[in-house]
């Protein structure tokens, strides 16, 4: 009898077994690279494997109108767009798609079969995107620009918070440069203009900052331009230096999922650095980088820049400057930046340079004027997208020593002159060896300073969050940069 | 700016080139490892009591013939850097050794590496 009871229990229980976790799952090429897949309700469960061979447990709603991918480890339903998604050949091979403040965001198959995180920001004019190897394109339409007054949510939220100089005054603030084109360029009469009026920024302005913004893999980087109209002699150099038209720039790159800041790049004197958001608890020995406060200053989402009184560079920190010093205010960083002057919220009236909301634009790009008598020659629309970390001589120097305040990856050391990788995981960090065990002979060790572990501070700027807003991850990661 | 750096580039690129050197020294990975395994050394025979004063000696010579071989081609401030973290390094290899007691296999090791210093040195 009892037997016969036991025999019941387990017949039940394969019965509700089979009915419970059977139900048909739907076939994809998850079913190549997952196992333990089951049905349970409207979803689908899985254990799947990511790029370095981990098994992670994933689950994906059902239904799905595409087809279902393993994508690094999670199920992602390919082709089957979500709301407000724009159309194209892309969805064939790209899985979530979704769109997040003007950019388009989603994981691209690669032609190895890999996957990209890709972005692009919207609108695509031709209205025809297509995966390109993992790099979202809007083909036949580069780079479209928003309406006037509708820029890019993106743009808006990091667009520089610009602190003055207690002494700016007479030395200018930003302007239009369409103004400027029209009255100074075009114009016969008048020779030199620049803004001095600080109640011209005040909250609320309307003074256009420019900017340009592009897809890096998967990554999206602004790249903002502020104008001057004049730039003043330098200070204890014999009155040389000065120049009509005057143009600076801070590229911003935006993390992956576009939720902040992961890095920022200050421009000065034709040069730049970078500065990162993420940790950054590595040790820091050389002069310059590791100076006054990490990374950067945020105020609300944007980026804090210090400019230079005399020859308005951007930078990431405050200074009384150099004016002493030969070379004076134009040496590379000793043009006095107090940052106690008048601040500048430029989020007013971005004004896109892949458009023509303004007149000046159009001529640009024919690159084919000075910005005034004896007046620069700098053509933001025609620049290129940086793609070093920073420019010049990573010691401190009076001229072209944009790398002396640059940063490394995060969580590399920051030395005199080069940057060090931080330890492989699962080995201890010994100062210039990565070792794995205690004792001398049963030592897994190798040292920090060759075979790829130390960097200049001029380097490739990451494609992803890596090494900006995070520390970098096992796998290719780790040939960063 | 532009325009500033172009009529100033030649003294300002004089100062800068005097006080800037290049971007960083290649650093000899020979010179490292004999540095690695005196200073390995070294603190093996501290923690686990099996030097005596004359190898301890030897092997902080042949410590220092490293460290110079290695920052030879360095610029002073990258030396200076380089040598502060050569302290730390060697403090934390003391330290991490002292933590427990010795195996067995301490004298050996000790004992062998005590005999290459010297031929490290007339290696050079």
């Amino acid at each position: 009898m009892l037997g016969t009871r036991i025999c019941r229990i387990v017949a039940l229980a394969a019965v509700l077994g089979a009915g419970a976790a059977h139900a048909q799952a739907p076939g994809g090429s998850y079913s190549q690279s997952c196992s333990n897949i089951s049905v349970s309700g409207n979803v689908l469960h899985a254990k799947c494997r990511t790029m370095q061979g981990a098994l992670v447990d994933t689950q994906l709603n059902l239904p799905c109108n595409g087809s279902i991918d393993n994508i690094n480890g999670r199920l992602t339903c390919t082709g089957a767009p979500a709301a407000g998604v724009p159309p194209g050949s892309y969805l064939q091979s790209c899985g979530d798609a979704r769109v997040q403040g003007g950019v388009l965001y989603a994981n691209c198959r690669r032609a190895n079969q890999t996957v990209a995180q890709a972005s692009l920001p919207l609108p695509c004019s031709s209205g025809k995107i297509d995966n390109l190897n993992g790099v979202l394109t809007c083909v036949g339409g580069a780079a479209p620009p928003p309406a006037p007054g509708s820029a890019p949510a993106l743009v808006v939220r990091f667009a520089p918070y610009l602190k003055f100089d207690s002494g700016a005054g007479s030395y200018g603030y930003p302007m239009s440069a369409d103004t400027y084109y029209q009255k100074v360029v075009l114009g016969k009469n008048v020779t030199q203009m620049q803004n001095t009026d600080a109640g011209s920024i005040r909250p609320g302005n309307r003074i256009p900052i420019y900017y340009t913004m592009r897809s890096f893999g998967s990554q999206v980087r602004i790249r903002y331009w502020i104008f001057y109209g004049y730039q003043a002699p330098c200070v204890n150099v014999n009155g040389t230096g000065s120049h009509n038209g005057d143009w600076e720039d801070i590229t911003v790159i935006v993390k992956t999922d576009g939720s902040g800041i992961a890095a920022v790049q200050f421009g000065q004197h034709g040069g730049r650095y970078m500065r990162i958001a993420g940790p950054r608890d590595a040790p820091c020995t050389a002069v310059g980088h590791c100076d006054g406060h990490h990374g950067f200053e945020l105020y609300g989402t944007h980026p804090v820049a210090y400019i230079g009184r005399t020859a308005h560079g951007t930078f990431h920190d405050s200074s009384s400057g150099l004016a002493a010093a030969p070379g004076g205010s134009c040496t590379y960083y000793g043009d006095s930046r107090d940052g106690r002057g008048p601040s500048m919220e430029t989020w007013g009236n971005p004004v896109s340079l892949d458009g023509n909301a303004e007149s000046w634009i159009a001529a640009d790009r024919k690159q084919n004027f000075p910005w005034g008598p004896d007046g620069v020659n700098t053509h933001p629309t025609m620049a290129a997208f940086p793609t070093a970390s920073c420019t010049g001589d990573a010691n401190q120097g009076l001229d072209n020593a944009g790398c002396f305040k640059s940063e490394c990856l995060s969580g590399d050391d920051q030395a005199v002159g080069s940057c060090i990788k931080e330890c492989k995981p699962g080995y201890s960090n010994v100062g210039l060896t990565c070792n794995k065990g205690k004792w001398p002979w049963e030592w897994s060790v190798y040292g920090r300073l060759d075979g790829g572990n130390r960097y200049g501070y001029s380097f490739g700027i990451p494609k992803t969050d890596a090494g900006l807003s995070r520390r970098r991850g096992d796998g290719g990661e780790w040939n960063l940069p | 700016m532009q325009r500033l750096m172009l009529k100033k580039r030649a003294w300002l690129l004089a100062a800068a080139l005097a006080a800037a050197p290049a971007a960083y020294a290649e650093v000899d990975a020979k010179c490292m490892t004999d540095w690695n395994d005196a200073v390995a050394a070294q603190a093996v025979g501290q923690a686990c009591k099996v030097g005596d004063a004359a190898s301890m000696a030897a092997l902080k010579t042949a410590e220092d013939t490293a460290l110079n071989c290695i920052t030879g081609k360095m610029n002073a401030a990258e030396a200076t850097d380089f040598k502060a973290n050569a302290a730390k390094t060697k403090t934390a290899l003391a330290k991490q050794m002292a933590s427990e007691p010795c195996p067995a296999q301490a004298k050996a090791y000790y004992q062998q590496r005590t005999q290459q210093a010297p031929a490290q040195r007339s290696n050079r």
